[in-house]
């Protein structure tokens, strides 16, 4: 499917971003389009987060622009986030605490209901384990009824099982209807679920499209295969990656 | 009850009332040290409004602000580290403040009463700007409520809520600023993050929302007025000391018992 048969919902422009003098991301130019499933992958420190956050609008980039569709609503489910225990705020607390404005509280114990938060409601979200954060994490985005929901390795830390469930749950979601913009470094997850993976590389776009058009690049395949294998065996698979 | 009793009862418990919320907000965040820093700032401003001729709460007020908002935008603009730029501050204030006074060998200033408090001389004025100091500090956390918590818990969730995070920092220390600079008269610059902090900790292990924590907060922040009160009266013992003692003994006696929540 082509760029033209769907709307964008964010259109980054030249979005250039550094961090201690460094340049992060370089003039990147990238849609992400309505009820399509993107997962944008790299390396460690390749400034995937960083993109994400740009994108959202969460974190203002040094040059470029970023242009979201008009009214969008945006669920984000950010990667999990230390907590002291300091604070002490339920379950149901936290997402009274983000109900949006206008709703009833019979939207949380829909939400509570439907991501099987029901045992552990009036529990500390410090205690929650990385399943439950994360199913938590994704109730409390998607009580704004998102047209695009952002996840930034929603499934870092988790077993393979739980894994392989949220991924279930995201593929459901967008079949009805919401578009999917993952962070991902789970290569797996990004070809067998994405309709669009976006590999990021040294601050640029180094390849885009399709999963199987992205397994045949061989761009892809220097920088992710070559680079997976390097780690795996004795670096000794390609060489150079760079 | 003689009235100075009485007065140093009101100041001391509408104190409590803003020092406990804004005590939590410290704790949740980890800003114990901003308040310690602000308190060592109001000397300098201490001198400033005598060689002025200013209100000294004012002129208080004033310099602890300014610090306040500087040290927050520094760190967001910079990336200095929050503790480093508080040092500075505190030390740096502590310092300009004394040569300031050094400088007006005409003022009179009780250093112990700044250092350590001296609740017992408050007036019906300043009960009433305790009062009003109040009630603008329990509006402002009771409007903005939603916006200080989310932006405690995680300031993206915040920011796609539609808060300014920055706004919401500057407002926080503008919050702490206003309440050492006007609480400072009780317990002294040196015992004010006591009030500020150990309520709060001592509150934390029985609480399950952060509403429940002020209370308990409150509560014993009350507590140590009415303990402190009753040492100095029936043992003249000092009574900012004897506050802090206290408080301290029921944060200790809060981690020996079981944790309720």
């Amino acid at each position: 499917m082509q760029d033209k048969d769907y709307l964008p919902l964010i259109t980054a422009s030249q979005i250039t971003h550094s961090f201690n003098q460094q340049k992060l991301l370089d003039q990147i130019d990238l849609s992400i389009h309505a009820n399509e499933y993107t997962t944008i992958i790299g390396l460690n420190g390749s400034g995937k987060s960083t993109l994400l956050r740009i994108l959202l609008k969460l974190l203002p980039s040094h040059q470029g622009t970023i242009t979201h569709a008009a009214h969008l609503r945006i669920g984000y489910v950010p990667q999990r986030w230390l907590t002291d225990g300091q604070l002490p705020i339920t379950v149901y607390a936290f997402l009274m605490l983000n109900l949006p404005k206008g709703c009833t509280t019979n939207l949380i114990d829909q939400q509570i209901e439907r991501w099987q938060l029901n045992d552990f409601a009036y529990q500390s979200i410090h205690t929650l384990s990385g399943g439950q954060w994360q199913r938590l994490l994704l109730a409390r985005a998607l009580m704004s009824d998102p047209q695009l929901l952002a996840l930034d390795e929603p499934t870092q830390g988790l077993d393979l099982q739980s894994q392989h469930d949220f991924y279930q749950q995201i593929a459901l979601l967008h079949k009805q209807g919401t578009s999917i913009l993952m962070i991902s470094h789970d290569l797996a997850h990004a070809m067998s679920y994405s309709q669009r993976v976006i590999a990021l590389a040294e601050g640029h776009i180094c390849c885009q499209g399709k999963p199987h058009e992205l397994l045949n690049n061989p761009n892809y395949q220097q920088r992710f295969v070559c680079a997976h294998q390097d780690n795996i065996t004795t670096h000794t698979c390609c060489g150079n990656n760079t | 009850m003689p009235e100075f009793m009485l007065l140093a009862l009101i100041g001391g418990t509408l104190t409590t009332l803003m020092t406990a919320p804004v005590g939590a907000f410290m704790l949740w965040r980890r800003m114990a040290y901003f308040g310690d820093a602000l308190a060592h700032t109001t000397l300098l401003g201490m001198g400033l409004g005598i060689w002025l001729q200013m209100p000294l709460h004012l002129s208080m007020i004033m310099i602890s602000l300014i610090v306040a908002i500087s040290i927050t935008l520094l760190h967001q603009r910079h990336n200095t580290s929050t503790d480093t730029l508080l040092a500075i501050a505190a030390h740096s204030s502590l310092g300009l403040g004394m040569i300031v006074i050094a400088l007006l060998p005409e003022a009179r200033i009780d250093l112990m009463g700044y250092l350590f408090g001296d609740l017992l001389s408050l007036t019906t004025q300043d009960i009433i700007l305790l009062a009003l100091t109040n009630l603008f500090v329990v509006t402002i956390i009771y409007k903005k409520w939603r916006a200080l918590l989310l932006n405690t818990i995680n300031p993206d969730l915040a920011t796609l809520a539609g808060h300014n995070n920055q706004q919401i920092n500057l407002l926080l220390a503008l919050l702490i600023a206003v309440v050492v600079a006007i609480s400072i008269k009780l317990v002294g610059a040196l015992l004010m993050t006591a009030l500020l902090i150990t309520p709060a900790a001592t509150a934390r292990p029985f609480s399950r929302t952060p509403f429940g924590m002020i209370v308990g907060a409150v509560i014993i922040g009350q507590l140590g007025i009415f303990a402190g009160l009753s040492l100095s009266w029936y043992y003249d013992l000092p009574v900012a000391p004897s506050i802090v003692s206290f408080l301290f003994a029921t944060f200790l006696l809060s981690r020996a018992l079981p944790n309720k929540k």
